[in-house]
């Protein structure tokens, strides 16, 4: 199902650019000055949260388009692997290089715990890893399948697009409309836990995470990349020259 | 014999962004048997591009179809059995050469240890540890060709393989080409340059509009002797009169000749009518005519 050979050279590809370097190092620091507490997942909370997303953003800006813009995923799909096996290795690759980051920012948050002499209990702080990348990894695969049918980077545009769409739209309508006598919070309210993948970390820090969320962030994963392959299994691979 | 390439009847348009439909490749049809070299001849945007990436599945036809050694292109089994060159190719920018070969090697199962001996076979030693975002045009075409020719493919495509290179890499794509076709390899390819084209395929396509105009097989049209003579202007009416087939323009002479056998009667004729030869040549007759006559459809 994934091509190793593909995963790889993806995680070498992404992961020594300039801008991921700079990425990690600030998830580190993040982790040092943000996530001393009990249990680490401040790290990826507030700004950190902010952070880890655009830190996703950042590896899977053109991650499908690029390499067939470039002409290089022909000579690639001209091997003996399948569309499918290209696509989950370039996902995969991108993953790698993300979890190098949130386990940078988790090393962090550990250091400083011992700095603090706070409770750096590493059992309790582990869990803070899986769960990060749960909340990470569905937005990775909902830009790769955005990078299969939209060209360079602009699965990303669409993605910040998107996300200040709903911010905008869960924060200031049901204000206005509320002036004009409507009262629509609820219906945010309801839908919310559903508008895209959700930061089990914070529910986690709250007390309030429940298997529902984290299935829910494991369902839009899994859909997002079954998705990414259906439609990449659909596509041309050459472009006509200009 | 099952042919390594074979195309019936495939059709492609394009759709512009005026809504109007563009037609590259018109009811292209070809075949390329094992230890063949097939070149494809014609202008800039005559479809020969497109017609590769049909036949490698790369496109989607709206009418015809391909097949790889009998089997659909998309089969991984036939996928294993073939190299294609594309041109002017871009790699991953941060990885080297080097790094682009192992991929490559690995995503074919094959032994690494052909990595470095493609690398020095091509000569872009030095370039190969270096990212391919440094490359120039013809180390990208060189890194280009040594991936297609990673698996040792039976059949080989090449998309204006000799593009950007100095002399000796042509040289040295010509040299593995001859080579492929020994070992009984197929190889189709796409080329402006006449010259190459007539040294070492077995067929020309003639393609133009996305139509195949007409097939020709090298050779059989005899070939041409020129020669180059320091009088030509002194000798020009004896050699009209006794050498009425040939040809001379400014200070060359060229007569079409059955084979090269026929070049040292030819040369004795001409010195015994006074020609002084400074130079003698031997090429494919026709090919550059029939080229500017199908093609840029000169009289």
């Amino acid at each position: 199902m994934i091509s190793w050979p593909i995963a790889i050279s993806t995680a070498r590809e992404r992961g020594f650019l300039k801008l991921p370097l700079f990425w990690m190092a600030g998830l580190f620091l993040m982790g040092l000055f943000q996530g001393g507490g009990s249990r680490g997942a401040e790290a990826f909370t507030g700004g950190g949260e902010a952070w880890l997303i655009f830190f996703v953003l950042i590896l899977s800006g053109g991650l499908i388009s690029d390499e067939v813009d470039s002409g290089h995923a022909q000579l690639v799909l001209l091997k003996p692997i399948t569309r499918a096996q290209w696509v989950s290795g370039r996902f995969t690759g991108a993953a790698i290089v993300l979890s190098a980051g949130v386990l940078l920012s988790w090393m962090g948050s550990l250091i400083m715990a011992f700095v603090h002499g706070g409770d750096a209990l590493l059992v309790l702080r582990l869990q803070v890893l899986p769960l990060a990348l749960l909340t990470a990894l569905p937005w990775m695969a909902t830009a790769v399948a955005l990078s299969v049918v939209i060209r360079g980077w602009a699965n990303v545009g669409v993605m910040v697009g998107g996300m200040i769409a709903w911010g905008i739209s869960r924060h200031v309508l049901p204000q206005l409309l509320l002036l004009k006598g409507f009262d629509v919070e609820p219906y945010f309210k309801a839908i919310e836990p559903y508008a895209g993948p959700q930061n089990v970390l914070k529910d986690l820090l709250a007390g309030t995470l429940t298997p529902s969320t984290a299935l829910w962030n494991l369902f839009w994963l899994f859909a997002a990349w079954t998705l990414a392959v259906l439609l990449f299994d659909r596509r041309e691979l050459a472009r006509r020259r200009a | 014999m099952t042919a390594a390439l074979s195309a019936q009847g495939l059709t492609k348009r394009y759709w512009t962004a005026s809504g109007g439909a563009f037609l590259a490749v018109d009811n292209f049809s070809l075949e390329v048997q094992p230890g063949e070299i097939i070149g494809l001849l014609g202008p800039n945007g005559a479809g020969k591009t497109t017609a590769m990436q049909l036949a490698l599945g790369l496109l989607h036809p709206d009418a015809g179809i391909a097949r790889l050694f009998g089997l659909d292109p998309e089969d991984l089994t036939a996928r294993r059995q073939v190299g294609y060159a594309p041109d002017a190719p871009l790699f991953p920018k941060v990885l080297t050469g080097k790094q682009v070969l192992e991929l490559h090697c690995d995503l074919l199962g094959a032994d690494r240890s052909r990595v470095p001996q493609l690398i020095e076979q091509l000569n872009f030693v030095e370039a190969s540890r270096r990212p391919t975002a440094t490359y120039s045009r013809g180390q990208q075409q060189r890194l280009g060709f040594a991936q297609a020719l990673l698996g040792e493919p039976a059949l080989l495509l090449l998309d204006e393989p000799t593009a950007g290179l100095d002399p000796a890499g042509v040289a040295q794509v010509r040299e593995i080409l001859v080579g492929v076709k020994s070992r009984g390899g197929a190889v189709l390819l796409n080329s402006h340059l006449l010259s190459e084209v007539e040294r070492v395929c077995d067929r020309v396509l003639f393609v133009k509009g996305g139509k195949l105009l007409r097939t020709h097989e090298v050779g059989a049209g005899g070939k041409r002797a020129e020669l180059r003579l320091a009088n030509a202007a002194q000798v020009a009416l004896e050699i009209a009169a006794k050498l009425p087939a040939g040809v001379l323009e400014g200070d060359r002479l060229r007569v079409p000749v059955p084979d090269e056998s026929a070049v040292p009667k030819l040369v004795r004729e001409v010195v015994a009518l006074g020609g002084e030869i400074l130079e003698v040549k031997l090429a494919g007759a026709e090919l550059e005519e029939l080229y500017l006559r199908l093609v840029e459809g000169q009289a």
